[in-house]
């Protein structure tokens, strides 16, 4: 199978053809919760995108040593303790960093796009295009999540990359882009409903664009 | 292993009787080999994670403690005292007050002649999803002159803007004492009190405006002494 699938295949497969968020519809528990802001967004995809990178790689260099009826239960251990170790080491060493995306990090459990992953692609695969896969699958669900934050952050409280700073220092906060003003928030685009509507939008307008 | 794999190849072609007497041998041994496997990387994973804790330890600790820091110079200008306070430091434990059993830390502020403020970490243990710990700097005199969340697991876009940096909401409290306002102001506007809750948020103000007011009781019961202790953190 690994021979059948080229390199641009993969990626072009986890950006817009099977995309994690838009087509496979995995992974939508953190996807709403966090999307309120493109920040936010940005934050959890790029945590989300190291572990589907590592759990890719990890479940497709040990695939052939583990018997079929338990792979599962061996995928939920190696997911766990790899998100708790980044964790960790996020916690020691980029402690920052860690502040702002350490609530995501548990978040990432819940997300059944890389127990997905793990079963889907990298059991049946050679390391290098799982970790290719990874990557790819990582990066469209990224993409989403920024776009969607986007979305809701500009309609919600008219403002795009709002705490930009929080992320990439303060050299970043002339980043931020105010289009409107407002005093009362809109809060139907920043709460759940918003989350669901706004995908719904993204999943429309990718249909479309598919179609013609 | 070997057997179970013969076995298997052989089904289709064998008839029912040969096969179902020698299942219950095969069954068994699958799953004592499947479950040494399983028990195998239970075993590789959690060590990992033992490993990474131990390795990480005292890195986390010390860039929890270099945070701690950070932020009092946030709150109490550090000009406005001249003793080193990180230095200064003493250990308290008051589950009643202070959120816990886990024993906190308490900064000690002074000038020549005076005592200027506290610094005491303490928790608040009914957050939405679990602890949060909190920062609260009270003047000897006994008024808040700032409050800061150290770390917490709210709801990310939600219950997250206790945090200083996504919103002023912990600006509620400066200046506050244990009785301006009094006890039953202390709570949420929702509950007859009279600070601000959060959008989509009612349990995380609720929990951090209890636990500041314990801790400003804890201080209100111990003034006299925290200043006189000896220095016991560890450094």
């Amino acid at each position: 199978m690994s021979n059948e699938l080229s390199h641009s295949t993969i990626l072009k497969n986890g950006l817009w053809e099977n995309n994690t968020a838009l087509v496979q519809l995995l992974g939508l528990c953190p996807l709403l919760a966090v999307t309120g802001s493109l920040i936010n967004g940005l934050g959890l995809g790029i945590a989300t995108t190291f572990v589907l990178v590592g759990s890719n790689l990890t479940v497709s260099l040990i695939r052939n040593h583990i018997p079929k009826e338990i792979r599962i239960p061996i995928f939920v251990m190696l997911i766990a303790s790899f998100v708790t170790n980044i964790q960790l080491l996020m916690n020691a060493f980029t402690y920052e960093l860690y502040l702002i995306l350490g609530i995501f990090i548990p978040l990432i459990v819940t997300n059944c796009a890389i127990i997905g992953r793990a079963e889907a692609f990298a059991s049946r695969n050679t390391p290098l295009p799982s970790f290719i896969d990874g990557l790819a699958q990582g990066l469209g669900f990224t993409l989403v999540l920024v776009v969607l934050g986007a979305l809701r952050e500009f309609v919600g409280q008219g403002t795009v990359l709002d705490g930009a700073h929080l992320l990439f220092g303060d050299w970043a906060k002339s980043l931020t882009m105010s289009f409107y003003l407002t005093d009362q928030k809109f809060l139907f685009a920043i709460l759940p409903p918003g989350a669901f509507i706004g995908l719904g939008v993204l999943i429309a307008i990718k249909n479309r664009i598919q179609k013609n | 292993m070997s057997e179970i794999k013969k076995d298997d190849s052989e089904a289709p072609d064998n008839t029912e009787a040969p096969k179902s007497s020698k299942a219950p041998n095969n069954i068994g041994r699958a799953i004592s080999k499947n479950a040494m496997i399983l028990g195998v990387f239970a075993l590789i994973s959690t060590g990992l994670i033992a490993i990474t804790h131990l390795l990480t330890k005292d890195k986390i600790a010390l860039e929890v403690e270099l945070s701690l820091i950070r932020q009092l110079s946030q709150m109490i200008p550090p000009d406005d005292y001249t003793n080193a306070v990180y230095r200064d430091c003493i250990v308290i434990k008051d589950p009643s007050y202070l959120g816990s059993n886990e024993p906190q830390k308490l900064y000690r502020m002074r000038n020549p002649d005076s005592d200027y403020a506290v610094l005491m970490t303490s928790i608040a243990p009914d957050g939405y999803s679990g602890k949060i710990n909190l920062a609260i700097a009270i003047s000897a005199q006994g008024k808040i002159l700032g409050v800061n969340v150290l770390s917490h697991q709210e709801t990310p876009g939600l219950g997250d803007k206790i945090e200083r940096h996504k919103s002023n909401w912990l600006d509620q409290f400066d200046g506050l004492s244990i009785n301006n306002p009094t006890e039953k102001n202390w709570k949420v506007k929702k509950d007859g009190g009279q600070f601000d809750a959060l959008t989509g948020a009612t349990i995380t103000p609720r929990a951090v405006i209890k636990a500041v007011y314990n801790g400003l009781n804890f201080y209100a019961k111990n003034s006299q002494q925290v200043f006189n202790m000896p220095n016991n953190c560890k450094q």
